[in-house]
């Protein structure tokens, strides 16, 4: 029997690439392959879906190792050194330079991971790359075949009914008056969380007093977290701004219900796809020309090249007045959505995989 | 909204509108500039030394990190497992001690040696004419010259630029605002906060930036023309080539950059005397610029008459790679 097993540093249920993975797993089985997940780490729910990496062995039919990349792992260097033909599933690693200061650890293990990926582009028989953004990239590593691919977005994860109690308490908060900005992603510097707070007091100087702004995501670096909280009680916002970590998908639904907007200043994204899930739940979004943002949000969002906190600010004020603008971006991104549906792209990793299994059976 | 289209499905007229509401903030005095740097100065504040590049502080931080304590936490939940730990910290202590007493010695031995570096590096700094602080120190000395006379010149070189036109070392915006009257889209960057602060203030588009650093940010090819002034007279030569550069890889294709540099044999007369004898660097030619243009991918580079006879600028198209 065929296998593509696929080899991921961390398998969660929290994360997009976690969910990816699993996702994936079903496509390939769907193909008829053997696919199973082999991981350094994996979260409590999922123990069963997952084997430890340096358990693999290979079956008695032709086997590719199919590498999740996205930062440094001991995976990776296991991947490399196995002699049975590769593929890879990029999901871009954060520049380096952007922990500097913050988080040597976590730059080493950045530095690294781009170490490891350069070096596997060059050996895959194939690779996928979740925005034109990411395949340059590979492509500039030495990867002949990239195909882009949206990342596969599990439907279960896209919960349409909000969780009562956090629900409620935003609705509370949003009964007393003023705006709710909404932004999801780990607390990174390259998420630039910080400059989503300096724009909130421009916002809240000029726009509307009561504003507030909702983070929602685990730290990528405790230095940078309580740098945060230090900065917003510098500039008063503490009231005003709410770090909730990471939260259930039907609490997720319940931010992305309330939020007047979603505004994204991050100075480096390979996809993200909590602007997929912003375009899904008809929340505007305002964001920051960065990466693959462009890309991942067509029309459907208030694009600036810069993102000063004033900018910023009138631009959420813009969307936020102006009802034709605001349904003009909603309309376009739930059109967007649509084409990052999962079968969609599911049927491009199924042409993919049997594209690869004709050429090399 | 104005015109027959609407902003929402015209992306380049809704961030026109944008940024007009942006100079309108300013004017008014609601989103200054002042509470922008205020915000970022609060930031750098509680921000760690590393990221605020402190040398000074950094170095502190890691010779308090070499230190290293060695005697183990003996706090525990269970009963008798305190006392359990105490015994085991006590029976190890002679290695652990041991082990730890020459880590500590090298990280102290290598945060002595960094300090040195350290020292021998400012000493250089200082030294150096090329460097940063010497080109701040020039630019804080040298004189605002008003540029609102280039304005038709300029303007007539620039009408059919394919995007947005930037001015490199703005002073007070006197010509993004010739520019802007013209019909162009234009705004600019100015590292002195004072003039920077006053154009801004003003309603017109400039940013406090230095014009090598904003084109570095810019993505490639997001300008469809290019004013260089004012920096042009003092960087040094190697800096003067990467300027070239970024403004090669800054402009689009069909794009134009133009380059209003002092005349070498007008440079160091009147008001730039002082500025002249203490920047890290002097004007070029204007062969010189048409020289450094081609070779950073414009085309067509010529030598055009300024507003007066004693001026002239060097103006070259951006062709493909």
């Amino acid at each position: 029997m065929i296998a593509i097993h696929q080899f991921v540093p961390t398998l969660s249920p929290h994360d997009a690439i976690g969910r990816h993975t699993l996702q994936l797993r079903s496509v390939l089985r769907g193909l008829g392959l053997a696919s199973d997940i082999f991981t350094a780490e994996v979260h409590d729910d999922l123990t069963r879906d997952a084997r430890p990496y340096d358990t693999f062995e290979p079956g008695p039919g032709r086997t590719w190792l199919l590498y999740q990349a996205s930062t440094g792992s001991p995976v990776a260097e296991f991947v490399t050194a196995r002699p049975e033909p590769k593929l890879l599933d990029y999901h871009n690693v954060t520049p380096p330079a952007f922990f500097n200061g913050w988080d040597p650890e976590h730059r080493v293990r950045l530095s690294t991971g781009l170490t490891q990926v350069a070096a596997l582009a060059r050996a895959v028989d194939l690779a996928f790359a979740h925005s034109v953004f990411n395949a340059a990239d590979l492509h500039g590593w030495g990867c002949h075949r990239a195909v882009v691919a949206p990342v596969l977005v599990d439907r279960a994860h896209l919960v349409e009914d909000p969780d009562p109690a956090t629900l409620e308490s935003l609705a509370g908060t949003k009964a007393r008056g003023g705006s709710d900005w909404l932004f999801i992603g780990r607390l990174a510097p390259n998420k630039a969380q910080h400059d989503l707070v300096k724009a909130l007091a421009a916002y809240r100087r000029a726009y509307d007093p009561a504003a507030r702004l909702h983070l929602v995501g685990e730290a990528a670096s405790e230095s940078y977290r309580a740098t945060l909280v230090r900065f917003i009680d510098a500039v008063g916002l503490a009231g005003a701004v709410r770090l909730h970590g990471l939260v259930s998908p039907a609490a997720l639904a319940a931010f992305y219900r309330t939020a007047d907007v979603f505004v994204c200043v991050s100075e480096h994204e390979g996809f993200c796809v909590p602007l997929f899930e912003a375009m899904h739940h008809r929340v505007p979004i305002v964001a920051h020309a960065a990466g693959a943002v462009p890309e991942t949000v067509g029309e459907a969002a208030v694009l600036l090249d810069v993102k000063d906190p004033a900018t910023v600010a009138a631009a959420v004020a813009r969307v936020l007045r102006d009802g034709d603008l605001r349904e003009h971006l909603v309309a376009a991104g739930s059109a967007r959505a649509t084409e990052f549906d999962p079968s969609r792209a599911r049927c491009l990793y199924e042409a993919s995989v049997r594209c690869l299994l004709e050429e090399r059976p | 909204m104005t015109g027959d289209v609407p902003s929402t499905a015209d992306p380049e007229r809704l961030m026109a509108e944008i940024d007009a509401e942006v100079r309108r903030r300013r004017v008014a005095g609601e989103l200054t500039p002042a509470f922008e740097r205020e915000l970022d100065a609060l930031f750098d504040a509680v921000s760690p030394p590393g990221v605020t590049g402190e040398f000074p502080a950094l170095l502190d931080r890691a010779q308090s990190a070499a230190a290293i304590n060695a005697d183990p936490p003996v706090e525990s939940a269970r009963v008798g497992g305190g006392a359990a730990k105490r015994m085991l910290g006590r029976a190890m202590s002679w290695y652990v001690g041991h082990v730890t007493r020459q880590v500590g010695a090298l990280g102290t031995a290598l945060v002595e040696a960094l300090r040195v570096l350290g020292d021998r590096v400012e000493r250089l700094e200082k030294a150096s004419i090329g460097t940063q602080g010497a080109v701040a120190a020039a630019a804080a000395l040298d004189p605002h010259v008003d540029l609102a006379g280039w304005g038709r010149v300029v303007g007539s070189l620039l009408e059919r630029t394919p995007g947005r036109v930037l001015h490199g070392d703005a002073g007070d915006g006197s010509l993004v605002r010739a520019l802007a009257d013209a019909g162009l889209d234009a705004y600019g960057v100015e590292p002195r906060v004072a003039l920077a602060d006053a154009a801004a203030t003003a309603g017109l588009e400039v940013r406090e930036h230095s014009t090598p650093e904003h084109l570095e940010a810019l993505p490639t090819g997001a300008l469809g023309g290019l004013v260089l002034s004012g920096c042009v007279d003092t960087l040094p030569l190697a800096e003067l080539r990467e300027l070239a550069k970024l403004a090669g890889d800054a402009v689009a294709v069909g794009g134009r950059v133009v380059v209003i540099a002092t005349a070498p044999e007008s440079w160091g007369r009147g008001d730039t005397t002082v500025a002249a004898d203490l920047a890290p660097g002097r004007p070029l030619h204007p062969e010189s610029w048409q020289h450094l243009l081609d070779a950073a991918g414009f085309a067509e580079s010529v030598v055009v008459p300024g507003p007066t006879s004693r001026e002239a600028a060097v103006t070259g198209v951006r062709t493909p790679a």
